[in-house]
């Protein structure tokens, strides 16, 4: 199974674009992050919705005592925490700088393998330098149930 | 021998260049010290002053297997969640008082370095502290500062609780109780003396009472009960044996890997993930520093400095004040640079004034106390401070960033203040401090 039949095609973030307009893709299409294209027209790191809310939302002492809270902690104010401004931001400064690209003819047990040895859940693909999309654990698994999988 | 050789001169550069690398940080301060090291044998060995057997025996392996396993024994503690639960506990029992928290937070973290690496301590503590502060909505800043200056004083009380007080005590021959009976009355009357000040000089950041305590839950803080009641009775033979180590004739480094290997035998616990957790960086470092200064030893110019200094500190009215210089001078230039290089480079040269007829026992205790309360001065004088300022600035909370001017117009008084007590407890208690 190669992975051009199964990455999930998106739109890329560029320079100036807006925290909401790139979430919303990511959010639409279903997928973790999506590539930056630089004003030079270079793919020079990524997007991720994770990294987005460690960055402004999970501190480090929260993820380091996340077992100790209590239910009643409403009162935490996490100062990026409110959502129209962060929406509003440019997305330059939330850009990943490590983003790892994929040759379209890539098998699918090739992908799996990498995603491993990097601890991510989703990789970019790419045919003769352009970006294709993007190919996850999900749409991994969704071509295996659909029997997409059994193409070449 | 009353004149500087060459050989002395070349090693004396050889030692110099190295500390210049690293203090200056031109190089990482171990790679620096192995360098230095390897400089140091060759030239040794072409100029027939040091020999590879000799820069071995140099290498004080009570120091360093001591730090080995008791870097094992926190690594083998802290995944328990014990640090978690007392943290918890110790908030609950503020009730939300700024000040309280304060005083609970540090004597904890205090009374934990006494036996363990206070480094390892506050790097388990500051992110806790955050936490805490965040959920109480109180700035972190003065609790963090607290805790990386009250543990480098607690740490200063016990032979294991600074790795300079292990490198005084295992050149000296001075037992664990006996550094607790010395430097215990300093460091509490000391430690005391810097709550006092520091409740003083934070009286604004803490007069705003905090939330509810009951937002933090000891419920999951335990991940571990069984290991952690294992890794505790270790423990607790650790602390037995420091306590006994000098009647039974074991050194503090065999006493700790008697409690390791219980720990060890109990837990079983994946070795290769436990051997990664041992910080060689740091042991090699030591290792290169002893190496360097054994090359500067044998050469005899150390030797030859106690030599000199010997006709200042025979006088037994000048061996106080001696002490007190000394005491003064370590801490003033551990404020600045690392403590480790001045305390292994005093060491021989102290060594050295017994042999002119001096009691060097005042000028150990001066050195331990100068050492361990000059890091106090500025946030490098400690590993613990870099911790305390890296943890206020991951917090994103812009009152609570530690600025260096800011570490400084806190750290300074607490140092000098510090340093005022124990020179007054020092002065009225001499006659306790001329044994060892």
């Amino acid at each position: 199974m190669k992975i051009k039949h199964i990455s999930i095609p998106t739109k890329v973030a560029r320079p100036g674009m807006s925290i909401g307009e790139v979430m919303r893709e990511c959010v639409e299409k279903n997928v973790p992050g999506i590539p930056f294209i630089d004003a030079e027209g270079k793919l020079n790191g990524r997007f991720s919705v994770r990294h987005l809310f460690l960055l402004c939302c999970i501190p480090d002492d929260v993820i380091h005592g996340a077992h100790l809270l209590g239910d009643d902690i409403e009162h935490l104010d996490f100062p990026h925490m409110r959502a129209d401004e962060l929406m509003e931001e440019k997305v330059d400064d939330y850009i990943f700088p490590d983003a790892i690209q994929l040759s379209a003819n890539f098998q699918a047990i090739k992908a799996l393998a990498i995603m491993e040895q990097f601890n991510t859940e989703y990789l970019f693909v790419s045919e003769e330098g352009m970006y294709q999309g993007v190919v996850t654990r999900m749409s991994i698994a969704r071509a295996v149930v659909t029997k997409e999988c059994c193409v070449d | 021998m009353d004149s500087i050789t060459l050989e002395m001169w070349t090693s004396a550069i050889v030692l110099v260049v190295a500390y210049v690398l690293i203090f200056s940080e031109i190089l990482h301060r171990t790679i620096a010290a192995i360098f230095g090291a390897v400089v140091m044998v060759g030239i040794g060995m072409w100029m027939g002053f040091y020999t590879q057997e000799a820069a071995i025996l140099a290498v004080d392996g009570n120091t360093i297997l001591l730090l080995a396993a008791m870097m094992m024994l926190v690594a083998l503690l802290r995944p328990t969640g014990a640090f978690d639960y007392a943290a918890v506990h110790i908030t609950h029992w503020a009730q939300g008082n700024p000040k309280l928290l304060l005083i609970y937070l540090s004597l904890a973290v205090s009374l934990i370095s006494m036996i363990l690496d206070n480094v390892t301590t506050v790097i388990v503590f500051a992110p806790l502290t955050v936490l805490i502060c965040r959920l109480l909505k109180l700035n972190p800043m003065p609790y963090l500062m607290a805790e990386a200056m009250l543990s480098n004083i607690g740490g200063a009380a016990t032979l294991v609780g600074d790795p300079p007080n292990l490198m005084i005590g295992s050149a000296a021959d001075i037992s664990f109780n006996s550094f607790l009976v010395h430097m215990g009355l300093p460091v509490l009357v000391v430690w005391l003396g810097t709550v006092v000040l520091m409740l003083y000089l934070f009286r604004e950041q803490l007069s705003h009472s905090g939330e509810d305590p009951k937002t933090l839950v000891a419920t999951h803080a335990i991940k571990d009960a069984r290991g952690l009641k294992r890794i505790l009775f270790a423990l607790a033979i650790v602390v037995v044996l420091f306590f006994v180590h000098h009647n039974l004739h074991l050194l503090p480094a065999y006493a700790s890997f008697i409690g390791l290997t219980v720990a060890l035998l109990l837990l079983q616990p994946d070795v290769e993930k436990l051997f990664g957790t041992v910080n060689w960086s740091v042991l090699i470092f030591f290792a290169g520093l002893f190496i360097i200064v054994g090359g500067v030893e044998s050469s005899g110019l150390l030797e030859l400095v106690g030599h000199w200094l010997g006709h200042l500190a025979k006088d037994p009215a000048m061996l106080m004040l001696t002490g007190l210089a000394l005491m003064w001078i370590a801490a003033i230039l551990s404020a600045v640079v690392d403590n480790i290089p001045f305390t292994v480079t005093m060491i021989p040269v102290i060594l050295g004034l017994e042999s002119s007829g001096v009691n060097i026992a005042p000028l150990w205790w001066a050195l331990a106390l100068g050492v361990g309360l000059g890091g106090n001065g500025t946030h490098l004088g400690a590993t613990a401070n870099i911790i305390a300022v890296s943890e206020s600035e991951k917090s994103g909370m812009p009152e609570a960033r530690i600025s260096p001017m800011l570490w400084m117009r806190t750290g300074m008084p607490v140092m000098f203040f510090g340093l005022i007590l124990a020179s007054m407890v020092y002065w009225l208690f001499f006659d306790m401090f001329t044994t060892a």
